[in-house]
């Protein structure tokens, strides 16, 4: 007789009807009250949609602020990314675009997704993030040079330590045929905070919490990069 | 390759960025916000935290609005007003807290990621809890100048004088002092923000709740001394209700039970006792119905105390007081009554109508009793009122006053008998005419005293006397009252009450049927045809449940004993046929059952004739004594005389009977049938008589008084006699109820087995423990208990 009902008391089949029309209103636009412009590139949104699901969005569109609605700072393709979230709670599907190295550039990809989705605060599209970087993340000689890269956009864009904590334990599980790498060494090279990272990690793979526990604190101190231990993904 | 643009550039310059935040901050608090760009500022300090330069951000947002805080407002706040004028000060630091708000939350959008990012994983307040505490120690907490008082104890005392504004009448801006409320709730004692450490609570609202204390404690006093009880109550009602607005109004709610606490503290609770015995108190309130009045006390002190201590207390007290004063006036009355009263063999045979009203007689004890039943009536009547209408009916007082009301009538010796005797008189006269709603009423009063009456044994004698001679001598209005005043007796006192009280009336119903049952058979009889023969009614009475002694005078008291020994009256041969018919005709009917005939109860109607009386034919009702005496002279020639010695040979009726029933006969002037020579009042030895052939009267039926019928306040000995018999059966009930705990426990502590002796008797009476141990000393003297001798404390063993 009655619909099936979630836990708040909402029909499904009426939620249903809400996700499936806001997808709509995206890729068709209608309704928009909101273009985003970046490098070149317009969205058009709806300030409810961004409102509901992102704080700093919330407080760009509500506060006394001049509105700005250029996010030029941002790069495009990550930045529709996020928006396409927004509506869809998925990420778009391959978007490759005829890149030489798919699988490499997606790692590096996803990183950045999970930067923006962390700069703007959307705490389920970082979530998806992990999830996806934890299954592209497959060190091989082939793929080496996505590998490092995606290292690299770690290092460079994000400030905690959930990515690493993916990254490190393949980093040591690897370290057999890595050490081998000339390109494996520069990166050492080039982040000093990386040999740390290391040594925690295999010190970690011998010693369990204990050494982890004791190293922390220290590196702490000393180097900025061990300051996201504690994060929690929302 | 992806680009990130502005996070390609590795090192982002701190002071290059910060400078550009700081820039934008100064904008923010000094309103000009509008022209800032937000996604600009937020990457900025976006970036900053990404580059792990949070920690350096956050406190270089700190040290700006420490700086802010102690250069731009606190000059604003302080130096530009003067600390007398209270809502300019009041303004200002509304003011300046409302713009900081703003500030810090525009501030907090922008640091947005450091709050998120920063704050969290290094365990620091948010940056807007942060600017709070600076605000609080940089505005609230600095003194104006060295040595002088803070913001916050500035703020406190213009809210506190503000408010005494407002208590006395004077118009205040309750919304200025709320915003200021609103900043010290929204402030902590300390940086950890702990709930109950708020600023409002820690600093100002102690110091309200103590000069509110102050306050109200002078303002009671002083009106206890000024008003009037009534006005107090209205006066504490209405301080109340304004501290509650002023909460929810001025200050805030939080603080609303506790000022609640402190108004009823002092103004209610410490003063209750003073306004109760105010002159125009709760006495003075009950003297005068002020019911509404009576309500207001009553409210107050519920709020204070569910139990209601102290207006209990005034109730009990006023209720003790007025019924002593009942009680004291029925026993002045009672004692008062011998000197003005005639004795009743005197006064009797004046007024012995020829028409059956001898129940005039109530002597002016009789009217103490009603009196006094009445008057416990018209008590209760007014305190219950007081109770349902003043105090919804409240358990706790209602209880209280129904105690009090039980110790009134317990404290009164006489109340058993003056129960009783309220029903009596009820029964005989009271319910006349009445209609059966009335009458409904009347039973239901004196039910309604009976119910607080402790010693119900007690009254049970009374009224099984009351109730024989109402019996015996035909008073009662209506044996249908007397059985439904006996069937509420059972559902408020037990069916064991009314046992013996049912057999009277069943007595009475068994009796008429014998006497039909005997009329019958003498009709039925040839050759006792004749017309002339007496008829005889009779009533037989079952001796253990007929408190017979009730027929006894109550002036020459016990002297003559016991039906056994009684002296053998002699009959005339008339009568004595009669009298022996029957006893054959019972002794066929109930074989083995002995008759004794009580005379002095009896009454017997005469055919007289006087030659000289208008009628030719007096119908004459007279005890059956005064038929003997008269029956004597009808044997005598016309004008012989008898002395009394000869009267008292011939008739063998017991000395004072004769004097009393002759003293009706010869004295009294309506029914002087004999003369007595010589003529006094008093019948003295060797005074003679004979019959009164000059008689005349001009009532057909002419009624003998039958002294000391009605049922009176007992003489004292009567009432000793009444003790000593209530005694022994209390006695015979105590032993009862040990032996019956006893047969069922076989050993028991003695403290125990009193308790529960009390207990078992407590629908009876209130047990003495003096008797009771008197009764085991007995019961162990006969062998039925022993002393445990071993035991650790004193304990008795039944002995089968």
């Amino acid at each position: 007789m009655s619909q099936p009902r979630d836990r708040s008391g909402v029909s499904t089949s009426s939620a249903l009807a809400l996700t499936v029309g806001v997808k709509e209103l995206y890729s068709t636009g209608l309704y928009s009250d909101l273009t985003i412009v970046c490098r070149g590139r317009e969205f058009r949104v709806h300030k409810a949609v961004l409102h509901t699901q992102s704080s700093v969005f919330r407080s760009m569109l509500g506060g006394k602020f001049r509105k700005t609605l250029a996010l030029d700072h941002d790069d495009p393709d990550v930045l529709a990314t996020l928006l396409h979230f927004l509506y869809n709670f998925t990420c778009p599907p391959n978007r490759s675009g005829g890149a030489t190295n798919p699988e490499a550039q997606a790692s590096s990809f996803t990183v950045h997704v999970y930067a923006l989705a962390d700069k703007y605060d959307v705490p389920a599209l970082r979530s998806l993030a992990v999830a996806q970087l934890t299954r592209l993340l497959d060190p091989k000689r082939e793929n080496l040079e996505g590998f490092l890269a995606a290292i690299r956009a770690i290092d460079e864009c994000t400030a905690d330590n959930t990515l690493w904590e993916i990254v490190i334990p393949r980093i040591v599980g690897n370290m057999a045929w890595l050490v081998e790498e000339e390109g494996f060494f520069a990166l050492v090279q080039e982040m000093p905070g990386l040999n740390r990272k290391l040594l925690v990690g295999s010190a970690e793979g011998f010693g369990g919490g204990r050494a982890k526990a004791v190293v922390q604190p220290q590196a702490e101190e000393q180097d900025g990069y061990y300051s996201a231990g504690g994060r929690r993904l929302g | 390759m992806l680009e990130t643009a502005g996070l390609n550039g590795a090192d982002v310059d701190f002071h290059t960025t910060w400078g550009i935040l700081e820039t934008a901050f100064r904008e923010i608090h000094t309103k000009n916000a509008s022209a800032l760009s937000f996604e600009e500022l937020y990457r900025n300090a976006y970036k900053i935290v990404l580059k792990k330069k949070g920690e350096e951000l956050y406190n270089r947002v700190a040290e700006f609005e420490e700086q802010w805080l102690g250069t731009n407002v606190r000059t604003l706040a302080t130096t530009n007003e003067r600390r007398e004028a209270g809502e300019k000060f009041l303004r200002s630091l509304k003011q300046a807290w409302e713009d900081h708000q703003v500030c810090m939350g525009m501030l907090t959008d922008v640091l947005m990621y450091m709050d998120r990012v920063y704050c969290t994983d290094h365990r620091q307040p948010s940056i807007f809890a942060k600017s709070m505490g600076l605000f609080r120690d940089q505005i609230l907490r600095t003194p104006v100048r060295q040595g002088a008082p803070t913001l916050l104890e500035i703020l406190t005392r213009i809210i506190l004088d503000q408010i005494q504004m407002d208590r006395d009448g004077e118009s205040i801006d309750q919304f200025l002092i709320k915003s200021n409320v609103y900043m010290l709730e929204g402030l902590y004692q300390s940086n950890q923000e702990v709930e109950d450490e708020k600023l409002y609570l820690k600093s100002f609202e102690l110091e309200f709740l103590r000069q509110s204390a102050a306050f109200y404690r002078d303002e009671g006093e002083r009106l206890l001394k000024e008003s009037d009880a009534g006005t107090y109550c209205r006066h504490a009602k209405r301080r109340i209700d304004e501290e509650n607005d002023r909460c929810r109004l001025t200050l805030s709610e939080s603080t609303t039970p506790k000022i609640q606490r402190v108004v009823e503290d002092e103004l209610i609770r410490h003063k209750m006792k003073g306004l109760i015995e105010m002159e125009s108190g709760v006495a003075f309130m009950v003297d005068n119905d002020k019911l509404h009045e009576l309500s207001l006390v009553f409210d107050l002190e519920a709020r204070v105390d569910p139990r209601k201590p102290e207006l209990t207390k005034a109730m009990q007290k006023l209720i003790t007081e007025m019924g002593t004063n009942i009680n004291n006036a029925a026993i002045a009355a009672s004692e008062a009554a011998p000197q003005n009263e005639p004795a009743p063999a005197e006064e009797q045979p004046e007024d012995g109508k020829s028409k059956a009203a001898p129940a005039k007689g109530t002597n002016q004890q009789t009217i103490a009793a009603l009196k006094w039943v009445e008057e416990i009536l018209t008590l209760k009547d007014r305190f219950d009122n007081i109770c349902k209408n003043s105090f919804a009916s409240d358990q706790t007082v209602s209880t209280a006053i129904n105690r009090s009301m039980a110790d009134v009538i317990n404290a009164f010796s006489r109340g058993s008998e003056y129960i009783s005797l309220f029903i009596d008189d009820n029964m005989k006269r009271g319910i006349k005419d009445k209609s059966e709603a009335e009458v409904d009423v009347t039973l239901e009063k004196s039910i309604v005293v009976l119910r607080y009456l402790s010693d119900k044994d007690i009254f049970e004698t009374y009224y099984k006397k009351h109730l024989c001679k109402r019996l015996l001598l035909k008073k009662s209005q209506s044996v249908e009252v007397e059985k439904q005043m006996i069937s509420r007796m059972k559902i408020e006192l037990g069916n064991s009450f009314t046992l013996k009280l049912e057999a009277m009336f069943k007595d009475m119903t068994l009796s008429e049927e014998l006497s039909n049952g005997y009329r019958n058979h003498i009709a039925g009889m040839n050759e006792d045809a004749d017309s002339k023969r007496a008829e005889l009614s009779i009533k037989v009475l079952t001796s253990m449940t007929w408190p017979l002694e009730a027929f006894r005078s109550g002036i020459d008291g016990g002297e003559q004993e016991g039906g056994g020994r009684r002296t053998r009256i002699i009959y005339p041969p008339s009568i004595l046929r009669v009298k022996e018919g029957f006893e054959r005709f019972y002794s066929q009917k109930y074989s083995g059952r002995k008759l004794t005939w009580q005379n002095n109860m009896g009454d017997s109607d005469l055919k007289a004739r006087f030659p000289n009386s208008r009628h030719a034919v007096h119908d004459v009702n007279c005890s059956t004594y005064a038929m003997l005496i008269l029956l004597l002279f009808n044997e005598l020639p016309t004008n012989a005389s008898a002395t009394l010695e000869e009267i008292e040979a011939r008739t063998n009726i017991p000395l004072d009977d004769l004097k009393r029933n002759l003293q009706s006969l010869a004295v009294a002037p309506k029914t002087r049938f004999l003369v007595k020579e010589p003529m006094s009042r008093e019948i003295n030895a060797g005074d003679r008589f004979r019959w009164n052939g000059e008689y005349n009267s001009k009532f057909l039926r002419i009624k003998v008084g039958v002294v000391s019928a009605g049922n009176k306040v007992e003489g004292d000995r009567e009432r000793k006699e009444t003790e000593k018999k209530n005694n022994d059966s209390r006695g015979f009930a105590i032993e009862a109820a040990v032996v019956r705990i006893m047969k069922q426990r076989k050993e028991l502590a003695h403290a125990q087995l009193l308790t529960e002796t009390i207990t078992q008797l407590s629908h009876q009476f209130r047990p003495d423990v003096n008797l009771i141990k008197k009764r085991l000393e007995s019961l162990i003297e006969r062998e039925y208990l022993e002393r445990v001798e071993e035991a650790p404390v004193p304990s008795y063993r039944y002995l089968a």
